[in-house]
């Protein structure tokens, strides 16, 4: 509290706008791979950060020095960059009202993440690569990774909120290899698997352990396997690619900072740009779209975010229609709106931008298995392996880790290096049927910005079967 | 007083072998778009990182906190404890005397948030004087201290200045773009960046769109830094070589592309020279393709141990994976007029984007072209194309490596404060395989 007060009371002498975050992270990784405990890390990292928006331009200085000289140093410097900003402006930044809180907010937890013994989570990675042991794997791996987050945030305005937010998640991988060829597969997806703000029951529902074999098999299996056609047909991806394409296709392009461009030097702008809102046909009548950061268990999900303002759902897309985009206190103010709470910073030492929440696609009526068997022709595709957009969203490419041709709705050929592609609107657009099997995925390491942040993201997801997608692309 | 920190943590007789780094890290960065500030920031990050080794088991701890050395070392125990002998452990590094490298400029540290405002005001009214609508960009300034010790003797530190400066450029319909970084500030031609960015703007108005398909390409420097850096991703590293992840697995020996070279030295100072890695073990030069030959991986005294090797001293903060982190591909004797002249039908490429590897062993990735695209024709420039989506090994393109340029550039290799200096290529061909809108 007195760190707080000392930052505050220098800035508001300035006259400014001002808000200070302490953030402190635990975290516990653990990184098996074949029989060895690859990685055994305890991370402890505390710092604080001070916003101040002075003479219309923002400053932002942090450090990892919890002393009062320093947090007493840090407010000057803010003030002082804020000064140097206000030199190359064309007008004053203005921020929408909100309303003020003074609360606290906690994830709910039934089983203590960082009260299970390391040991037991140990145990249960080894297990997994253990079963993954077979003939053409050459690298068995598995890992966990527990994080608790506990920041404050106190603003001029009186604001002043506590939160805990304790993540978990993991995955296993089994990669096999040939000469000249190397096939991988990820339960329950890949790069570093799946993660919720839950307890230690999150990984213990996850079954890694009866997935072992199974993942195994597949990528033997793969090394084998033909090619994936290339041609233009029936896609049916699985929610576990849908991660992907929705974070990339719809999450990124409706931030408003990346409208207004803000991101423009480095990830890039827009396609969603100011006159498509509520008049864009962003996809088919069955695509509906929420960002929504109450949603229970999402890697997105908080009780505030990094300006105070309160988590909230919103349409980003209704019946297909553009409709919404993802707000901070200063963009939303350029639209004559209110912030819709999307303002995020990766720990006490970056400078919050707008950052996904848990974006969702709403699920359909019909199962997986139900959307293969009204598929005359097509493709079905697993587990993200690799993607790409250009700088305005709209041209994308992912490959995934497997996938099988579709015959008069049966699976048939299991195939190996599947990619699609296509143009986001066009794509959406497509989308024939969406699956019941929804699932809310975390994605941990969601990159944008300078310097790079790394925000925590969500997505619940069904399957979903889009017509007319080309499959199968470059020269194998 | 940091140093009395660390040594009394080498000195700590409960771990077999012990080491202790120390990175304090002081950041500025002013980012701009449409012309104006729009985030400036500094932080001060001061990080202890201790690996600690007991009967061949080995925990790691990372904090920010410095108060209570002895609890972090207790729980560092705990956690060591817990850990299962690693029999390819075989030893810390010891110490090794290493080349001095000056890479500490004074104007880069004192740097101030006015000043650098006062050169992205330069920057940015240069590029107004074309018929430009917006400029954005990011221009940064870092001091890094970096402090390593080991109960095996090893006692050193280091300290570097870097800045960097990239920006993008933007018309009604032309988008342009231009970078620069180097460990001293004074080194930057702001006006010259943003004339640059506003040139290329201007000559990539008006794209038009062109059929994908396999093209001759001409790549700028800022396109060959962005596929060494993906190289190194897919297999560089003696982590993904001995996980047979590498594309350099079965190869060692082999000719796997055309007549380029391309090594890593950490002591060249037309890079981002540092004398040793973040284990303390002295930099070297390491041929990893020489004359198309696939020749190194780069180790870290854990994955050389493995081989029973030496280190390479590509040891990485905070990360079991050795990393190449100064990259140079060797030049040749061209320049980019004579291989635009000598490209019958091609694109000459300034930058790609969003690059991500399809296939690591056969080394296939995927990316857009970005600010600034044209269609060569004849020995010329034609006019600007929209962006197009390329699915490309790099491997079978570099085997049609026709013409490399004399002059080279240094490229930021950011995230690990290395660089990668290239020169601009002309390859016979390479497959496009989308197009975008704009």
């Amino acid at each position: 509290m007195d760190l707080i007060d000392e930052a505050l009371e220098i800035v508001n002498k300035e006259g400014a706008y001002g808000d200070i975050r302490i953030v402190e992270r635990q975290r516990e990784n653990i990184e098996i791979k074949n029989d060895k405990i690859e990685r055994l890390e305890n991370i402890f990292d505390k710092g604080f950060g001070i916003r101040v928006l002075l003479n219309g331009a923002w400053g932002f200085a942090s450090s990892s020095r919890m002393e009062k000289d320093e947090v007493r140093k840090k407010a000057r410097l803010a003030i002082k960059i804020a000064k140097a900003s206000s030199k190359l402006k064309k007008k004053d930044i203005k921020l929408s009202e909100t309303k003020v809180y003074r609360n606290t907010y906690k994830t709910k937890i039934k089983k203590d993440p960082f009260k299970v013994p390391t040991e037991e989570k140990i145990d249960v990675l080894m297990e997994c690569v253990n079963r993954m042991n077979k003939e053409k794997i050459a690298l068995r791996m598995g890992d966990m990774q527990i994080l608790r987050e506990r920041k404050t945030f106190a603003s001029t305005e009186n604001a002043f909120i506590d939160q805990e937010i304790t993540e978990v998640g993991g995955s296993i991988t089994a990669m096999a290899a040939k000469p000249g060829d190397i096939q991988r597969r990820c339960y329950p997806t890949s790069f570093g698997g799946d993660y919720h703000t839950e307890g230690y029951e999150f990984i213990e529902a996850m079954d890694l352990v009866g997935n072992s074999e199974k993942i195994a098999d597949e990528a033997v299996l793969l090394l084998d396997a033909k090619q994936c056609p290339s041609k233009n047909t029936d896609l049916v991806i699985d929610t576990s690619q849908m991660v992907l394409q929705i974070h990339e296709s719809c999450g990124h392009p409706t931030e408003l900072d990346r409208v207004f461009g803000t991101e423009a030097n480095y990830a890039g702008t827009s396609f969603l740009t100011l006159e498509k809102l509520n008049n864009f046909r962003y996809g088919s009548d069955l695509v509906n779209i929420t960002a929504d950061a109450t949603l229970p268990g999402g890697l997105g999900t908080f009780g505030y975010d990094d300006e105070g303002v309160k988590a909230q759902k919103t349409y980003l897309v209704k019946e297909g229609i553009f409709s919404g985009y993802l707000t901070s206190r200063e963009t939303a103010y350029e639209i004559n709106q209110e912030s819709n709470g999307t303002m995020r910073a990766d720990g006490w030492s970056k400078f919050p931008i707008i950052r996904m929440t848990n974006i969702n696609l709403m699920p359909g009526d019909y199962s997986k298995e139900e959307l293969i068997e009204e598929t005359k022709e097509g493709l079905y595709v697993e587990t993200n392996k690799s993607w790409s957009i250009d700088d305005k969203r709209l041209n994308f490419q992912f490959g995934t880790e497997i996938g099988y041709t579709i015959e008069n709705g049966e699976l048939k050929d299991l195939v190996k290096n599947p990619t699609y592609t296509g143009i986001t609107y066009e794509f959406w657009r497509n989308l024939v049927a969406a699956g019941n099997d929804w699932h809310i995925w975390g994605v941990p390491n969601c990159g944008k910005g300078q310097p790079s942040q790394s925000a925590h993201v969500g997505h619940g997801v069904p399957t979903a079967k889009f017509e007319n997608i080309t499959v199968g692309v470059g020269k194998w | 007083m940091v140093e009395e920190i660390l040594r009394k943590i080498v000195e700590d007789k409960d771990f077999d072998q012990i080491q202790v780094s120390v990175l304090h890290s002081e950041n500025s960065l002013t980012r701009f778009a449409n012309s104006i500030i729009h985030q400036n920031v500094n932080e001060t990050h001061i990080e202890l990182v201790i690996k600690g080794v007991i009967d061949k088991k080995i925990g790691n701890i990372k904090t920010t906190s410095f108060k209570d050395v002895d609890e972090t070392l207790k729980k560092l125990k705990k956690i060591t404890k817990l850990q299962k002998p690693n029999p390819d452990f075989k030893s810390l590094p010891e110490n090794k005397n290493h080349k001095t490298i000056n890479a500490f400029y004074k104007e880069t540290y004192e740097s101030t948030p006015e000043e650098r405002a006062e050169n992205v005001k330069t920057l940015v009214e240069t590029a107004h004087e074309r018929d430009i609508e917006s400029v954005s960009g990011a221009f940064n300034t870092a001091y890094t201290k970096f402090y390593i010790m080991n109960s095996l003797g090893v006692d050193k530190n280091f300290e570097a200045t870097t800045a960097s400066l990239s920006t993008n450029v933007t018309s009604k319909t032309g988008y342009g773009y231009a970078d620069f970084t180097s460990r001293n500030v004074k080194d930057f031609n702001f006006a010259g960046l943003g004339n640059e960015a506003a040139e290329r703007c201007i000559m990539n108005e008006n794209p038009r769109s062109i059929k994908p398909g396999e093209y001759e390409v001409v790549l700028e420097d800022y396109a060959v830094g962005t596929i060494m850096i993906y190289l190194c991703f897919m297999g560089f590293s003696a982590t993904d070589y001995q996980e047979k992840r590498s594309f350099m697995c079965g190869n060692i020996g082999k000719k796997i592309t055309g007549d380029v070279t391309i090594r890593d030295d950490g002591l060249d100072e037309t890079n981002f020279a540092m004398p040793f890695d973040f284990e303390g073990v002295p930099k070297q030069d390491v041929p990893l393709i020489n004359e198309g030959v696939a020749e190194n991986v780069v180790h870290n005294s854990y994955t050389a141990g493995k081989e029973n090797k030496e280190s390479t001293g590509h040891a990485i903060l905070g990360s079991d994976k050795p990393f190449p982190t100064n990259l140079f591909f060797k030049p040749g004797d061209s320049n980019k007029e004579e291989m635009i002249s000598e490209t019958k039908k091609g694109l000459l490429i300034t930058r790609f984007h969003y690059v991500n590897p399809i296939h690591r062993i056969k080394t296939i990735i995927t990316g857009m072209t970005r600010d600034g695209t044209f269609l060569i024709e004849n020995g010329e420039i034609k006019y600007p194309v929209k962006n197009l989506r390329f699915t490309q090994s790099i491997f079978e393109a570099l085997k049609t490596v026709e013409l490399i340029s004399k002059e080279t550039k240094l490229e930021g290799f950011s995230w690990l404060g290395g660089g990668v200096r290239t020169p601009k290529l002309k390859l016979g061909k390479f497959l496009f395989t989308g197009t975008t809108e704009f």
